[in-house]
């Protein structure tokens, strides 16, 4: 049935008759598609003449000239280069004029100890033995035996002031309302026990002297964006003197860098504080000005 | 083919080779019709068909060069006609060919005639809904009589794509043309 239908479209597609032209139509065919293939052909030829004539340009041959020009050229082009590049690192300018001020801000110091307190009435009444000077007839640098035995042997006194409204176990040389464990010449007020913790070094304390000092590098790129100023830097020392932390206090981007690394490398005299070396706080200015 | 008529087939070939137009022009009378016809088929149209005609016989003569001596020139030219016929329906798609038969008067034919009038004007109707390339494998299989070998080659298709096609061309004209072949058979 299906071959059948199928058949029957194929027959009738062939059976289809092609309608036929006149015979004067084929008396002219093939003729016209001589004329139309000439015609074509003289068409390519007329593109194809101006479009050659028009994209072919041949250059006159100075072969002579190009062989003096070409070196000129080549040197010419490597000197503008060179003065793009090399004039800009000449002019380097003066260096940066840089300003160091180093302040120290310490706390105060602990608080004096308390003096010893007053002795009773019966105490202040006894008699004060003062040390006699033995009258002995010697000679420096001669040992010679004692011929007399002194009848009193004074007992030595080690201490015997006091003052009004002191504490037992104070010390000599105290302040009236110091604390226990204070250090003499402290500060009423100050801390007991942060003898080892970093001071702010304010007031009476000197700074410590700056031992070593390193210029800050001035940066190329704030040097060229012309940008100066105060670095403002709060430093801390060890117990060498040497700086150990940093914080910046007031901030010029293109230039904290450069100040931190050169205040790192800073040496300052230990701070001694009763003896003991103490680290310090203090504020470092670096000043970056351009000439 | 006659032996007689090859020599001459061959020697024309040879002389419009060496630019012998006239050799050229006689060549073009021996195969004329059918490759008009070949285009009408595909076309369904006079105006496209001789278009279609004359620019196979020009592109086959600036291609002569590369045609092999001894080889038979039909299928050679074929081959061209069928590939320009099937560009041409794909660029123009949406144009309308223009039908070339006159309206007739009925009453005036004879009743087989009328039948036949009336079965190809069916068809046509059928085949210009049918897509060119289908168009083009239908002809070659159908009407040229074209191995599926033959008509891969023709249109650089693959064997199994000739044979789709062409169960899709004969599917489509067979459900277009039911009613039709009904009535035939009743």
């Amino acid at each position: 049935m299906r071959h059948r239908k199928v058949r029957a479209v194929d027959a009738l597609a062939v059976s289809v008759r092609v309608p036929e032209p006149p015979p004067v139509y084929w008396e002219s065919f093939a003729g016209r598609v001589t004329a139309g293939l000439r015609t074509r052909e003289s068409r390519i030829a007329r593109m194809e003449i101006p479009m050659f004539q028009d994209s072919f340009i041949i250059p006159e041959r100075r072969t002579a000239t190009r062989a003096v020009v070409f070196p000129l050229s080549l040197a010419a082009h490597a000197l503008i280069a060179a003065l793009l590049i090399i004039s800009p690192l000449m002019q380097t300018g003066t260096g940066p004029r840089i300003d160091i001020t180093s302040a120290f801000l310490a706390p105060p110091p602990p608080p004096p100890p308390p003096p010893p307190p007053a002795k009773k009435a019966s105490a202040s009444s006894v008699k004060r033995i003062k040390p006699v000077q033995a009258q002995t007839s010697f000679e420096a640098g001669k040992l010679v035996a004692p011929v007399e035995i002194p009848d009193q042997i004074a007992e030595e006194q080690i201490s015997d002031v006091g003052i009004e409204g002191g504490v037992e176990g104070g010390v000599e040389g105290g302040v009236i309302g110091g604390v226990l464990g204070g250090v003499v010449g402290g500060v009423l007020g100050g801390v007991v026990g942060e003898v080892e913790a970093p001071v702010r070094a304010i007031g009476e304390i000197k700074p410590p002297k700056l031992i070593k000092q390193v210029e800050p590098v001035y940066p190329e790129i704030a040097r060229q964006a012309r940008v100066e100023g105060v670095v403002i830097l709060e430093a801390q020392t060890d117990l060498y003197g040497r700086v150990s932390t940093m914080k910046i206090l007031r901030s010029i981007p293109l230039l904290d860098q450069a100040a931190v690394d050169a205040v790192r490398q800073w040496v300052y005299e230990p701070m001694i504080i009763n003896g003991r070396p103490r680290g310090v706080i203090f504020t470092v200015t670096v000043r970056f000005a351009l000439k | 083919m006659r032996q007689d008529e090859r020599s001459e087939e061959g020697a024309l070939i040879l002389r419009a080779k060496n630019g012998d137009m006239d050799a050229y022009e006689s060549l073009i009378r021996l195969f004329q019709h059918r490759i008009y016809r070949l285009c009408w088929r595909m076309t369904g149209a006079h105006q496209s068909a001789d278009d279609m005609a004359q620019e196979t016989f020009i592109k086959a003569y600036q291609a002569l060069s590369r045609f092999r001596d001894g080889q038979d020139f039909y299928p050679w030219i074929r081959r061209i006609a069928v590939n320009t016929t099937l560009n041409y329906l794909q660029a123009h798609k949406r144009e309308e060919p223009l039908g070339d038969r006159e309206p007739s008067v009925p009453d005036e034919l004879p009743q087989d005639e009328l039948q036949r009038r009336e079965a190809e004007d069916r068809f046509q109707e059928a085949w210009q809904a049918l897509p060119s390339d289908q168009r083009a494998v239908f002809t070659l299989r159908v009407v040229e009589n074209q191995s599926y070998r033959e008509i891969a080659e023709s249109l650089h298709l693959a064997q199994g794509t000739v044979m789709s096609r062409l169960n899709r061309a004969r599917r489509k004209l067979k459900k277009d043309l039911a009613d039709f072949l009904g009535r035939r058979r009743g």
